[in-house]
């Protein structure tokens, strides 16, 4: 029977011998005449606080639990612009593809309470071009125009072109969304999924829907021509997130992002550090972080993978710890749990 | 005589409107190529200058997304259909942009069982450097077949015939397309409406061959399924061209538009008022 699946082709210039190709960032790395970043503008924190808040359902108050976490981890937004990016995939009833509206809202809230300037949303789907349909569809816009608040499509923004921060891609520039590069506080607001060619999509490779699709189509098919890694590094390090909150009350597992199954985790997941974050939600559902090529090239000079330079708040890892089925390509880099 | 109840529509147009003539995606944003053209066609014939599209910034005979961007190989097509629609000659050349977009391929695959389709195909990416997908090969297939009746000389037949090919090869197994592939991996892909009404408006001489058939049955039994401005717009136009009813999707769309004001996309409410005038389609009729 025919799935919402198209996610499947955004990988559709890989062959198989170039996907095994693009789990190989150091070989890559190493046949560069140019170094990949600058060290000088990276700084890894010395420890990365990583909240773990139980929600064991989509009923509890998430502009309560997220404002909990935010006070947690000392974040400051007092008269900032906060721009909150979901995870807005594609429209299908019963599974656990897009970050889930209600815990975009309570963010939204939860920043206001805070005391930010203004929250906006804005998303940019890599392969739905129709925005209109899925926040409709996602009961998205009912739930933004019930809160006032703006959301801005980021394939449509208006876009500069910014210089490259790291340069695994091998671009020197990319455009971005003016409204993404006016915001003071970037939130990635992920949905938790095992991914088909990255193993796992999170707050890191959530960056995809801030490229603009006016400017590279849909899909955007210049990051997978470049390499789902190298573009998920190069995003990360030339936007710079400041902060993630993952959905992970039900996740996805097996064929992620879009046609694997929902998974119940009952979690959220909030830290400044993203690569910590996405590094804790890998150890949860399973895999080894230091396995998954961005992750561990992100470690050199993004933030931490290592599990004693990330300092848990709220829940112990153990009460979420579980092992999410993956496809055959991804079982190699299971974590092998004591 | 215009119908007024879509007077919303057209003073949202008018309102939106950058002071260069053409539109953003939204309301003081820059103007882009894509909405511009939208807009043009949907208030064409309302005394509205169409000189920015006549002066709009092109590299190497392909039209630029935006003044300082980069050409987007499927708004050159949408472009070349409004040109031809709007009688417009562009400060280049028609026929340059005609024979440019010709000469762009999508890069070619090594053929892998991950995918079964035809990777050597070439036809036409959003942007250069990448594959060739359904949206953009099907605007400017469909823009040749326009221009062919004006400039025949001027077509390279084997364009033409890649990109049926491709769109042929591409189509989903019940019929319609997603976005490029159709079986990945051993899944079924699912067709969408937007991507399968450009499919089929690309293809609309070539009603016989199966694949358009099983695509036709499946937009006429999901052209409501995808509400939005875009989606009920060009399932409608797709099958006025193909002479299907379209009664479904004309009302769906009507009563979409109090939300397509409201989010506010200025190329939404343009194909809108385009699907819904009736009687100035033929940008997009063989």
């Amino acid at each position: 029977m025919p799935r919402w699946s198209s996610d499947r082709a955004l990988g559709a210039h890989l062959t198989r011998r170039e996907f095994v190709g693009a789990l190989s960032i150091p070989v890559l790395a190493a046949g560069c005449s140019r170094p990949l970043y600058d060290p000088r503008r990276f700084s890894v924190p010395g420890r990365s606080p990583v909240a773990l808040l139980p929600a064991p359902s989509y009923e509890v108050d998430f502009s309560d639990l997220i404002g909990r976490g935010l006070r947690e981890l000392g974040v400051e937004v007092t008269g900032r612009r906060v721009l909150l990016k979901p995870n807005m995939v594609e429209y299908e009833p019963g599974t656990a593809i897009n970050t889930n509206p209600l815990v975009v809202i309570g963010a939204a809230v939860a920043f206001s309470r805070a005391g930010a300037a203004e929250v906006i949303v804005g998303e940019g789907p890599g392969h739905r071009r129709d925005s209109e349909y899925l926040v409709t569809r996602t009961g998205l816009f009912d739930h933004l125009r019930e809160h006032r608040i703006r959301f801005i499509d980021l394939n449509q923004d208006d876009v500069r072109y910014v210089p490259l921060e790291s340069r695994y891609m091998r671009l020197e520039r990319l455009a971005l969304p003016v409204e993404l590069l006016r915001s003071d506080f970037i939130v990635s607001m992920p949905k938790l999924k095992t991914h088909h060619w990255a193993g796992m999509t999170a707050s890191m490779k959530n960056l995809f829907g801030t490229v603009p699709g006016a400017v590279y189509g849909w899909p955007k098919n210049i990051l997978h021509v470049r390499g789902i890694p190298e573009s998920i590094l190069d995003l990360n390090a030339t936007i710079r997130p400041h902060f993630s909150i993952v959905d992970a009350v039900t996740c996805m597992e097996g064929d992620g992002p879009i046609m694997g199954r929902p998974r119940s985790l009952g979690m959220v997941a909030m830290g400044r550090d993203l690569t910590a974050v996405d590094a804790t939600c890998a150890r949860i559902i399973g895999l080894e972080p230091r396995q998954m090529p961005y992750l561990a090239e992100a470690s050199k000079y993004l933030g931490n993978v290592d599990e004693k330079r990330i300092e848990l708040r709220g829940e112990p890892i153990g009460r979420f710890a579980t092992s999410f089925d993956v496809i055959d390509t991804f079982k190699s880099i299971r974590l092998r749990r004591s | 005589m215009p119908d007024p109840s879509l007077e919303p529509l057209r003073q949202f147009l008018r309102d939106g409107r950058n002071p260069d003539g053409g539109w953003g995606y939204y309301r003081g944003k820059t103007s882009r190529l894509e909405p511009t053209c939208w807009g043009l066609l949907a208030l064409g014939g309302e005394g509205t200058s169409a000189d920015v599209l006549r002066r709009w910034p092109a590299n190497a005979g392909l039209l630029l997304e935006r003044d300082g961007g980069e050409p987007n190989v499927g708004f050159h097509g949408v472009a070349l259909l409004a040109l031809r629609a709007l009688g417009i000659e562009h400060e280049k050349g028609n026929a340059v942009l005609v024979s440019s977009v010709q000469q762009i391929k999508g890069i070619a695959l090594e053929p892998t069982p991950l995918f079964k389709q035809d990777n050597s195909l070439q036809a036409w990416p959003w942007v250069a450097g990448t594959f060739s997908w359904v949206e953009p090969t099907a605007w400017c297939l469909l823009a040749l077949k326009r221009w062919a009746t004006t400039m025949p000389a001027a077509i390279d037949r084997s364009r033409v015939d890649v990109a049926e090919r491709l769109l042929i090869d591409r189509c989903c197994r019940d019929g319609g397309w997603n976005y490029g592939n159709a079986d990945v991996m051993g899944q079924q892909l699912k067709p969408f409406v937007p991507t399968t009404s450009v499919a089929l408006l690309a293809m609309q001489d070539r009603t016989s061959h199966p694949v358009i058939q099983r695509s036709r049955q499946y937009l006429e039994g999901h052209a409501t399924a995808e509400r939005s401005g875009v989606a009920l717009s060009l399932a409608l136009l797709a099958l006025r061209a193909l002479h299907l009813a379209a009664d479904g999707p004309r009302e769906a769309l009507r009563e979409q538009l109090p939300t397509i004001l409201a989010i506010g996309n200025h190329m939404s409410a343009a194909l809108s008022l385009y699907a819904l005038g009736g009687e100035r389609d033929a940008a997009l009729v063989l």
